[in-house]
C-alpha cells in the first residue's frame, strides 16, 4: 500500500482549496449581494470570514468590475455623512437569474457527491 | 499633488506611505482616462481608510501599512482591474476605440502577445492600404493599380514610369475594397476573441 507523505497531502489539499475558492468566489459574492447591497470593504471582510481564507483584499475589485461589465451587478456611489464616499454594489435581475441557475447546479453537484460517497 | 492624495495623517511617515501607495496606483492606471482612474482611486481610498479605522492598536504608520498589506500591493491586482476597465463596453465590432483598448491589453501581456499585437497592427495597416488604393484608383486611374514589373514582381500602388503591366484595371476598386473589409473583419474577430478568454 502506498502512503502519501503528509507534506504532499497538505500541498494537494491546499491546491484543491485554492481552486475551489476561485470557483465559488463568484457564487458567494452573488449570494451575498442578493441578500443586501454592499460596498467593497464590507464584502471582502465578509467573504474572508466565510471562506476562512487569507485573501489579498484587492483581488475582489477586478472580479466586481467584471461582474458589472457582464451586467450581473451594478453599482452606485453614495456620499456618506462621515468618511469617504462608498461604492455600493447590488445584484441585477440578470444576476438573480444567473444565481438561481448557479444554485441549482451547485445542488446537483452536491447531491451527486453525496450519492457517490454513500455508494 | 492629486487631490485624492491630500494630507489626512498627522504622522509624516504614514502620510508618505499613503501618498506612495496612491501614486503607484495612479501610475498603473496610466492607460485609463481620468474618470476611470479617479473611480479606482476613490474606491481604494475608501477601502484603505475603513480598514485603517478598524485597527485600534499601533501608530498611524503601522496601521496604514497593515491596511495596505491586507489590501495587497498595487501590482498584484491593479493591472487586472485596469484590464477590466479597458474592456468595458468592448464587444465584437463595437468601434475603433474598443479595438484599440484590446490592442493595448494584448500588447502589454508579454513578448509573445506583443509580437501578436504587432502582426495584428500590420494587418490593419494592410487593410487600410487596400482601401486607400481602391479609393485612389477612382481619382488617379492612370497611376494607381496592381502592377507586374519587368522582373515579374507584383505590387499594388503608384506607378508613373514605363515597363509595368497593369493587371486588374478598374477591378482594383471592388477587389481592393473587398479585401480591405474582409481583412478588417477577420482581424476584428481575432482581436475580440480575446474577450472570451478573460
Amino acid at each position: 500500500m502506498y502512503f502519501m507523505d503528509t507534506d504532499v497531502l497538505n500541498d494537494q489539499l491546499n491546491k484543491w482549496k485554492l481552486q475551489l475558492r476561485k470557483g465559488v468566489l463568484l457564487h458567494m459574492t452573488m449570494s451575498l449581494l442578493n441578500k443586501e447591497e454592499m460596498y467593497g470593504y464590507a464584502l471582502i471582510s465578509f467573504l474572508s470570514k466565510k471562506m476562512n481564507a487569507d485573501m489579498a483584499e484587492g483581488t475582489i475589485y477586478p472580479l466586481l468590475n467584471r461582474m458589472v461589465r457582464d451586467g450581473i451587478i451594478r453599482f452606485e456611489w453614495r456620499i456618506m455623512q462621515s468618511g469617504p464616499a462608498r461604492k455600493y454594489y447590488q445584484i441585477t435581475p440578470q444576476g438573480q437569474q444567473l444565481l438561481k441557475q448557479m444554485h441549482q447546479h451547485w445542488q446537483l453537484i452536491n447531491k451527486n457527491l453525496q450519492v457517490l460517497n454513500n455508494e | 499633488m492629486n487631490s485624492l492624495h491630500k494630507t489626512i495623517f498627522k504622522d509624516q511617515v504614514a502620510q508618505q506611505i499613503w501618498t506612495d501607495y496612491l501614486s503607484q496606483v495612479e501610475l498603473l492606471c496610466v492607460m485609463l482616462n481620468q474618470r476611470q482612474t479617479a473611480d479606482i482611486q476613490m474606491e481604494l481610498r475608501a477601502h484603505l481608510l475603513e480598514s485603517y479605522t478598524q485597527l485600534s492598536s499601533g501608530s498611524e504608520a503601522e496601521r496604514i501599512q497593515s491596511a495596505i498589506n491586507k489590501l495587497g500591493q498595487p501590482s498584484e491586482f491593479i493591472p487586472l482591474w485596469v484590464e477590466e476597465r479597458l474592456l468595458e463596453g468592448t464587444m465584437p465590432g463595437s468601434g475603433t476605440r474598443n479595438l484599440l483598448n484590446l490592442f493595448k491589453i494584448n500588447a502589454l501581456k508579454g513578448v509573445k502577445q506583443f509580437i501578436f499585437s504587432m502582426l495584428i497592427g500590420f494587418g490593419y495597416l494592410l487593410a487600410f492600404y487596400f482601401f486607400l488604393s481602391a479609393v485612389l484608383k477612382i481619382f488617379f486611374p492612370e497611376y494607381i493599380g496592381v502592377y507586374l514589373s519587368s522582373s515579374n514582381i507584383l505590387f499594388i500602388g503608384y506607378v508613373d514610369s514605363e515597363g509595368f503591366t497593369e493587371l486588374l484595371g478598374y477591378w482594383l476598386i471592388p477587389v481592393g475594397l473587398g479585401v480591405a473589409v474582409s481583412l478588417q473583419m477577420f482581424l476584428n474577430k481575432i482581436l475580440t476573441r480575446k474577450i472570451g478568454r478573460h
